[in-house]
């Protein structure tokens, strides 16, 4: 890939998405992709699987860059800073950490008057918000806030913040072929499909490798499927897919397993997928209660795999996929009811999404339709950023903004 | 030695005059402040200013007189205009430190009330240790014992104390207890006394939480709530004492675990 990016519209967009993981990369990709389309795109990211989504998403108008594996905090600091010194940008946007992962935009920010500052934020850690001043931070130095599907994060309540349907990898109408993925990773019709989403942490691949596994052997009359960057250790490779973007694969499934960070959340909700997952302790994140808001079935670290397969075994006997046990699940909600509650949880939060277009699943278990906020952000980046251009040249001519747009 | 401090706070203009016990410290901060002297405990005074170092000076009794002791070597802290390392404080002087202006009154004697628990020591000459100590040895300055000590005294001071004696105060951050100690001496969340009853440390922090008070599923504190058991919890009043815990947790440990490495997955 060339270094050279298209300059057709503007000065472009710069993403930083750096935190690690799946979670931010996919976020920031979600945008970029679209995005791209009409202007230069620069995404920041320090995700080890970057490499391997590269290839798919890299173009003459989006550019990835990575930050070197393993360089220290200081180094890290250094080549942020550095980077968004020699890129030609005017909008900064920013995921989920205000002042930078390790703070190192804390004091960038504040000297950059030309540029449009849009935060893009999750649920978030509430001692984090306070221990870093993060609120004050942001309200006063972004131009805007997109809320991407979570409406009750911590910074809801700052003015310049706007919530939009969650942002995903995949549009519905984008989804690759049912029958072809099928055909592609050999999956039987014939049999309920679970998927083990290995996301997360690289250390946490060889427990996800372990879920397939004895799921697969507790529960001989369904498909286990480990959807994973690489094979884990403790997995058989004819159980193993490796698909980017995961959303493809997950439309296949009849119940996904897997951990309670944003994506895999609003994706299974979005395409009306039962979700087993295990809340894994973050630090600036909580997966426990997203799991819960969203009516995903939470799995105590403490029941293991076992958990997870007793629960799998519950949803798929009670929905007539196996032999109906004794037991109920009658403690989680039905899973039809599960748009219901977001919509509850969320009931002024998404103006621009008609709420008809939440996930429907039909007998086949294929989804109809959901929203994707990406577009919504863009509109309200590009507002946001024209109002800043104004106000920069309002400032310019030295005359107030009221005066300035009672000329307009 | 009791006695009366007098200054108007230069941030409220409102005026304080707590009765203190000595030994007395001023400081910015009040967790940098010594709480414990030779097994007597220190009534922390918070001044809250730039000018102010986080533990700036100790007024303390030694052998029957009164003195303070300037921890930037005596330029920091005036008594009557004049800074010295150490100096002599008697009745009406005035201390400045910083932006305040603080009056001393000692109080008689009669007047003082009696120390059953932490203050029964009469050797002056291990206040004046005490003061010669932190005059000379920067490393007992840091040195000094910080464990915790019962108040002192009680009980109450009038305002804000009920009738049996103890302090009406709701505190703690998440959840709101009574506070029932006899005293406000060398309570964290008053102060010692310093923020008036009625008004809460955490108001400001609040305004951040939006959903605060609320525990209910989907509200950023019900995970707080649903783990309560870890904390000290009285399943018979309901009541979790969030108070010292939380606050140590937001305000030390807790805040040098972000920004801190690479990876927040």
């Amino acid at each position: 890939m060339s270094g050279k990016i298209l300059m057709n519209s503007g000065l472009g967009w710069f993403i930083y998405a750096l935190g690690s993981g799946w979670g931010h990369l996919n976020r920031a990709l979600s945008l970029a992709q679209v995005a791209a389309q009409d202007r230069p795109v620069h995404v920041l990211t320090n995700s080890p699987y970057a490499q391997q989504v590269l290839p798919a998403v890299e173009s003459a108008s989006l550019k990835l860059h990575q930050l070197p594996a393993k360089v220290s905090v200081h180094q890290a600091k250094a080549f942020v800073e550095s980077l968004l010194h020699r890129t030609a940008y005017d909008c900064l946007i920013v995921d989920t950490f205000p002042r930078g992962l390790v703070g190192e935009l804390s004091q960038l920010i504040p000297k950059q008057s030309n540029i449009c500052h849009v935060l893009v934020h999750r649920d978030l850690n509430p001692a984090y918000i306070r221990a870093k001043a993060i609120a004050q931070y942001t309200r006063q130095h972004y131009d805007g806030i997109l809320i991407p599907g979570e409406c009750a994060a911590p910074l809801a309540h700052l003015p310049q913040a706007k919530v939009t349907a969650p942002w995903l990898s995949r549009s519905a109408a984008d989804l690759l072929n049912f029958q072809q993925l099928q055909s592609q990773w050999n999956i039987s019709e014939s049999l309920p499909l679970v998927v083990v989403c290995g996301s997360g942490q690289p250390e946490e691949l060889a427990f996800w490798g372990q879920v397939t596994e004895q799921m697969a052997t507790a529960l001989p009359a369904i498909a286990v499927r480990c959807l994973a960057a690489s094979c884990p250790p403790t997995c058989s490779p004819d159980r193993w897919i490796a698909h980017w973007p995961g959303m493809d694969v997950l439309q296949l499934a009849d119940v996904v397993v897997g951990g309670g960070g944003y994506n895999l959340i609003h994706e299974c909700e979005a395409l009306g997928k039962p979700l087993v997952a295990f809340a894994w302790p973050r630090r600036y994140d909580r997966q426990a209660q997203r799991i819960e808001r969203y009516g995903a079935y939470l799995v105590r670290t403490i029941e293991g795999e076992e958990g997870a397969i007793a629960t799998v075994n519950l949803l798929l006997g009670s929905a007539g996929h196996l032999e109906q046990p004794g037991q109920s699940v009658s403690a989680h909600p039905a899973p039809d009811k599960l748009s219901d509650k977001v919509k509850a949880n969320c009931a002024s939060g998404y103006a621009h999404v008609d709420t008809s277009g939440h996930a429907h699943v039909d007998t086949s278990g294929h989804a109809h339709g959901y929203a994707n906020g990406v577009r919504d952000a863009i509109s309200h980046i590009q507002t946001w950023r024209t109002n800043h251009e104004l106000n920069n040249d309002s400032n310019a001519y030295g005359c107030s903004h009221s005066s300035y747009f009672a000329n307009v | 030695m009791r006695l009366q401090l007098t200054w108007r706070d230069p941030n409220t203009q409102q005026v304080r005059s707590p009765t203190l016990e000595t030994p007395i410290a001023f400081g910015r901060e009040f967790g940098e402040m010594p709480s414990v002297m030779t097994g007597k405990s220190v009534r922390r005074m918070v001044l809250a200013s730039e000018q102010v170092l986080p533990f700036h000076a100790i007024l303390a009794e030694a052998k029957g007189k009164l003195a303070i002791l300037d921890r930037q070597e005596g330029t920091g802290t005036y008594v009557n205009g004049t800074a010295r390392p150490m100096q002599a404080v008697k009745n009406g002087d005035c201390i400045t430190i910083g932006p305040f202006e603080i009056t001393v009154a000692v109080l008689p004697a009669a007047e003082s009330v009696a120390d059953s628990s932490t203050d029964k020591s009469t050797d002056k000459s291990a206040d004046q240790e005490v003061l010669v100590g932190l005059a000379t040895d920067s490393a007992a300055r840091r040195g000094l014992p910080l464990s915790d000590v019962p108040p002192s005294h009680g009980p109450g001071f009038g305002k804000g104390f009920g009738t049996d004696g103890l302090c009406d105060r709701q505190v703690g951050f998440l959840f709101k207890r009574r506070c029932g100690r006899p005293t406000t001496e060398g309570c964290p969340d008053c102060q010692n006394g310093q923020i008036e009853p009625g008004r809460d440390r955490y108001e400001d922090d609040y305004a951040f939480y939006p959903d605060y008070g609320h525990y209910g599923r989907g509200r950023w504190g019900h995970d707080y709530y649903h783990n309560r058991h870890h904390y000290h919890y009285n399943p018979h009043s309901r009541h979790v004492d969030f108070n010292e815990s939380d606050a140590a947790s937001f305000e030390q440990s807790g805040d040098q675990d972000y920004e801190m490495d690479l990876d927040a997955s």
